[in-house]
């Protein structure tokens, strides 16, 4: 019995998901591919905000590191932060369908107004 | 009776984390648990309590003393025959809805928290060493990637601990982090922040002393083995409590922690007020600090919970539950989450809980809508 025990114990396994998980893409180096002087700090707050669920989940939002794919995906309009998906999904904007991020606090005013920032004046 | 007594004075000191139960007397988790920082497989001390202070006897004719509702606190509602060996089933599954009665958002789901086999071994004079395996199924996070490859079966917790004397005991193995008021909202901010959710667990070698007056835990810890070396969150914690006019206490604690991306330093300092009768006031407030590899972030976070905890009657406690939350204390924007809540005992075995939640954030030009969210919860153990 107690051998079996102390099996058990050495093979049973570990939850390796926690709330360290994504870390390596969230804070690792990171390589940007755009020239847009407001993108990094835009990149950062979506990293910190948005990719925990909007990485592989629904999308691949960590793996966007310029401002065409953002355009690509259809997510931003160059120049129209009123009508880029994006920015309008964000609970800040007080719509009735505008609930991102659920559940957790909300994006502040600093985050908010860098991304409407980052969009209005597109590159 | 008699024998009520005996359980209670001989049979372990060493229970299910609930901190509130502070408001039944017991200030330390070492009373009820193997673990002497709560959570886990209650000792056979904690089974007879929540038999027969806590749980509700509705269900029981009149014939069923407490004498006997302490016998059948038991696994499968026997006395265990022998001192050595326990084993405990546990679930825990709710309903959970989000923004009820939106026509567009509502989301409702069952989900299936836990469902854990324990297996403890203990030898010696009070339980002086205890093996603790804890396995079973816990669904991942809402938030995991698609395609993650990690299995939902898995141990909770494993460790090894032996009492040197009944006022120090050594742990090592995997278990939760020694941080703050272990609430069983993992979604709470203060254990969020922080990071000592229900999925943080780390491998460790944990120091608990007990005092006349004060209870000490210092734990190192390396990580979770099972995750790649540049994601373990290596570090230390400490937690200090004190028994204030006998019947409360208040504490402090600090953990620092890095991995390769990461550097968090959280501490904190918490109240937990007997205010008798099963009734208690919980209370947290700190901070942590927040450092990444990259430079995209080095902001302090603050955090603070207060839950009340009312017991009109055996069995039923009326909950309050107000959290708030700062990403960045350099900045005015703030989170607030609240509600209430009810937690029935219906029998030995049987918890029955209700939450409604609220959450809304403000800046200092605006503010979010109300967003809502309720949890029916049902919780078995054998």
């Amino acid at each position: 019995m107690k051998y079996l025990f102390i099996s058990l114990f050495l093979l049973s396994s570990c939850q390796d998901y926690n709330s360290n998980s994504g870390d390596k893409g969230r804070y690792g180096p990171i390589e940007l591919n755009e020239s847009d002087p407001n993108f990094r700090k835009a990149y950062f707050i979506i990293q910190d905000r948005c990719v925990s669920c909007h990485d592989h989940k629904h999308d691949k939002w960590a793996d966007f590191t310029s401002n065409s794919e953002w355009v690509a995906e259809g997510l931003v309009i160059s120049g129209q932060p009123g009508t880029s998906e994006l920015i309008d999904r964000i609970v800040n904007t007080g719509k009735v369908s505008s609930d991102m991020p659920p559940g957790g606090s909300a994006l502040s005013d600093a985050e908010y107004n860098h991304l409407v920032k980052w969009v209005t004046e597109f590159q | 009776m008699k024998i009520i007594f005996l359980l209670l004075t001989f049979i372990s000191f060493h229970a299910h984390s609930y901190s509130n139960f502070i408001g039944h007397g017991y200030t330390s988790c070492l009373n009820c648990h193997y673990n002497p920082f709560g959570g886990g497989p209650l000792n056979d001390y904690g089974r007879v309590v929540s038999a027969t202070a806590i749980g509700s006897t509705a269900l029981y004719p009149k014939s069923v003393d407490e004498e006997k509702l302490a016998y059948m606190s038991g696994f499968l509602f026997r006395k265990p025959t022998q001192n050595w060996l326990r084993t405990q089933i546990n679930y825990r599954g709710f309903r959970v809805v989000r923004n009820p009665g939106s026509s567009q958002n509502e989301e409702a789901k069952w989900i299936n928290m836990q469902l854990d086999g324990r297996i403890i071994l203990k030898f010696g004079e009070n339980d002086k060493f205890v093996s603790v395996l804890n396995y079973g199924y816990a669904p991942l996070p809402r938030e995991v990637p698609k395609g993650t490859k990690s299995s939902e079966w898995r141990s909770r917790e494993h460790y090894i601990g032996y009492r040197f004397t009944p006022k120090f005991g050594l742990y090592a193995g995997l278990m939760d982090k020694v941080f703050g008021i272990k609430v069983i909202e993992h979604i709470a901010f203060s254990r969020v922040s922080p990071q000592a959710t229900q999925n943080d667990q780390v491998h460790a070698l944990t120091a608990h002393v007990l005092g006349e007056k004060w209870e000490l835990g210092v734990q190192g810890f390396a990580g979770n083995l099972s995750q790649s070396s540049d994601l373990r969150m290596k570090g230390a914690s400490m937690m200090l409590e004190k028994t204030v006019y006998d019947i409360h206490r208040v504490g402090a604690s600090v953990m620092k922690s890095e991995n390769d991306y990461l550097k968090l330093l959280s501490y904190s300092t918490h109240a937990r007020l007997n205010l008798k009768e099963g009734s208690s006031i919980l209370g947290e407030i700190g901070q942590t600090n927040k450092k990444t590899g990259n430079g995209s972030d080095d902001t302090t976070a603050r955090f603070a919970l207060l839950q009340t905890y009312l017991r009109p009657w055996r069995g039923t406690y009326f909950l309050s539950n107000i959290e708030y939350f700062n990403r960045d204390i350099n900045q005015d924007d703030y989170t607030v989450r609240w509600g209430p809540g009810i937690q029935y005992f219906l029998s030995q075995r049987l918890e029955l809980r209700g939450d409604l939640y609220n959450t809304r954030s403000f800046s200092p030009n605006s503010s979010t809508r109300d967003s809502w969210m309720y949890l029916l919860q049902t919780h078995i153990w054998f």
